[in-house]
């Protein structure tokens, strides 16, 4: 990466916002709860759709106030790109830290947002505080991170951090792959009974942006509602079929989850295999092909040639 | 005659509790293996929490199951059978905060409400038992007090456990189906003046620390004239429309019917559904009258703090903060009701 400019969030997001530079800006705000910050999503002055008028003085001072009001600190949990969706041929700026840059570079690669619409500010980070374990250590997903500096960006809001060196498989999920048939299963059945299909972990996954998801089919239906873990295990399966290859492990869903489904070790036992078989990690490369998405004619596999 | 009270020691409660368990199912507060606190049904006396503030996991599901059956079927050639699943059994609900209480308030409004009553909800209703529980501090996130709703409150319980000193519980028995549970508690002893006097007393102290009440009817008169106000987009744009809220709450009611089948035989079963999902409103045709999160966003407050209160005169918010923890956007209904509230007098002349 050539150096990219450092800035300071709020002096830029005042100066893309004031002069149109963009329409949207995506940061992070305090919210209401302690160790908890929540999205701040703000309008220009001159963006479309909104009360906020340019030279009306009461616009500009809202505006302030708002800008005023963004952070990013290791508080900073939710990933952002989630939200590019709902701003859709909209010029959005957004603050991305590196596991969000990831899923940023899978939409740009799944042609779900236009590069050129987009000022993506990127945020070092050293890891997100886990808030359930007040004490207090970072999340497992951010200890296990692998790019704690964004791969894409347009400014940086700090100085690059430095990158631990990490296992090529943890032991948490070496102990898993180890264990019997039977206690994989009880521990599947035991994490499904706790989930209440809110669907809380498909709505904060960025790369979950089908408009009309297997979930919410209704003709035919493909996933029951009930509270028979059966329902919560299709339900998931499936999710994490598609996830194959584009999961970039940001912990989002896991993060998110009201009632602490532990997605993570299946998520990263996905990400292991996809790097295992095709040495591909989703997000890293905007020109990369990615692997379940690209046909070959050298492919290993005779039925597919 | 005096209100029956009894006091029991909190090292005595698992042999309360498993004297209630005799006979009928037991929902209460307890931890689970991740050490959440969720209202679940106890298979061992020992597992009710009474460390445990508001759980995560609201009481609704003793009246409202997530999967209800209304009748199962089998078909063979030329022929089906229907059957109605059994009879409710009887069951108690324990430790319920009075907001929760009231919640169960709102569940019955909406249920008993002619022209169409809803008989298995009613019938779960009349075999269930409430046994409430005062909370003498105030729980993290709960803003049930704006809401005119006092923790040690004991109406509309059947019985109603008061936190005393040296660690012991006051059982009050408030109606029949409380003075049913006699066998659960006669080995204790009655209250004597003092405890007496302490439970009068903690009242007295929770009242005493009453906050400012929510306008209400202000909210409710505002709601009317924001149909279409930019504060929703300021409400909807964070929400990732998922169903976090909604299922924790303990007011929310809405509901799915479906069809359960496996070969030849199958079930009806009700399961809960959201006014914030996509599908929930979804015709037949493909068409959908709330066709975005911001549709979806309002109707969930005015549902709450509009629509409700004109029906049934009382709002479909308790005030118990679960949503506010569950949301993984962190929303806070607080802040929006405030300035849903404070743009009522913004606006008056």
């Amino acid at each position: 990466m050539t150096a990219i400019k450092q800035v300071d969030l709020k002096t830029l997001a005042r100066e893309l916002l004031t002069t149109g530079k963009v329409e949207v800006f995506i940061g992070y705000q305090a919210a209401t709860q302690p160790l908890t910050t929540a999205p701040l999503i703000i309008h220009g002055a001159l963006g479309a759709g909104h009360a906020q008028q340019a030279s009306n003085p009461e616009a500009e001072r809202d505006l302030a106030r708002q800008v005023e009001a963004l952070i990013f600190d290791d508080r900073c949990e939710m990933n952002l790109a989630n939200y590019l969706h709902k701003f859709k041929d909209r010029k959005v700026a957004i603050v991305v830290k590196g596991c969000d840059s990831r899923s940023m570079v899978g939409l740009l690669q799944e042609k779900q947002v236009d590069r050129k619409d987009l000022i993506i500010i990127g945020a070092p980070c050293r890891g997100v505080i886990d808030r359930r374990h007040v004490g207090s250590e970072i999340y497992a997903a951010c200890r296990e991170c692998p790019v704690h500096n964004p791969v894409i960006a347009d400014y940086v809001i700090g100085a690059p951090v430095p990158q631990p060196d990490l296992p090529e498989i943890t032991p948490e999920m070496e102990a898993l792959r180890k264990a019997s048939p039977d206690h994989r299963w009880e521990r599947f059945h035991k994490e499904m009974s706790k989930c209440i299909l809110c669907y809380a972990c498909r709505n904060l996954c960025p790369a979950c942006y089908c408009k009309t998801c297997f979930a919410d089919a209704s003709k035919p239906k493909w996933v029951g509602r009930t509270d028979d873990p059966a329902d919560a295990m299709m339900f998931h399966l499936q999710r994490l079929m598609h996830l194959g290859g584009r999961c970039t492990g940001c912990g989002a869903c896991v993060r998110g989850c009201p009632m602490q489904v532990d997605l993570r070790l299946y998520n990263d036992h996905l990400r292991s295999h996809v790097k295992q078989e095709y040495g591909f990690m989703a997000g890293m490369d905007e020109a990369a092909q990615p692997p379940l998405a690209m046909y070959g004619t050298d492919d290993c596999n005779e039925f597919i040639r | 005659m005096t209100k029956e009270i009894r006091i029991i020691p909190l090292t005595d409660m698992p042999a309360f509790v498993g004297a209630l368990m005799q006979g009928r199912k037991v929902l209460a507060p307890t931890r689970n293996d991740d050490g959440l606190c969720v209202f679940a049904w106890l298979s061992a006396p020992e597992q009710a929490d009474w460390t445990c503030g508001i759980p995560r996991v609201p009481p609704k599901q003793a009246l409202l199951p997530r999967t209800e059956v209304f009748f199962r079927y089998h078909r063979e050639k030329g022929k089906e059978t229907v059957s109605p699943p059994p009879p409710p059994e009887p069951q108690a609900v324990l430790g319920l905060h009075p907001c929760d209480v009231q919640a169960v308030k709102v569940l019955d409004a909406v249920f008993s409400a002619e022209p169409s009553p809803d008989q298995p909800y009613l019938e779960r209703r009349a075999v269930t038992t409430l046994i409430g529980r005062g909370f003498s501090e105030d729980e993290p996130l709960v803003f049930c007090r704006e809401l005119g709703i006092d923790p040690m409150d004991n109406r509309d319980c059947d019985a109603f456990l008061v936190p005393l000193a040296a660690n012991r519980m006051a059982l009050e028995i408030l109606t029949d189906k409380g003075a049913a549970l006699k066998p659960a508690y006669e080995r204790f002893p009655p209250a004597g003046a003092e405890d007496r006097a302490a439970i009068a007393e903690a009242r007295k102290l929770s009242q005493a620390r009453s906050t400012p009440p929510l306008d209400m009817a202000a909210i409710q008169r505002n709601l009317e004239t924001i149909f279409n106000s930019d504060l929703w987009n300021r409400i909807h744009e964070p929400c990732v429309g998922c169903g976090a809220c909604a299922f924790l709450c303990p007011t929310c009611h809405c509901f799915d019917i479906q069809e359960e089948t496996r070969g030849l035989d199958g079930a009806r079963v009700r399961v809960w559904d959201t006014c914030q999902f996509d599908l929930f409103t979804r015709h037949a045709s493909g068409h959908n009258p709330r066709t975005s999160q911001k549709e979806r966003s309002r109707q969930r407050i005015m549902h709450k703090f509009s629509y409700g209160v004109d029906r049934f005169h009382i709002p479909f918010c308790v005030g118990c903060g679960r949503c506010i923890a569950a949301c993984p956007a962190h929303n806070d209904v607080r802040q929006i009701l405030k300035e849903i509230q404070d743009l009522a007098k913004a606006e008056k002349p």
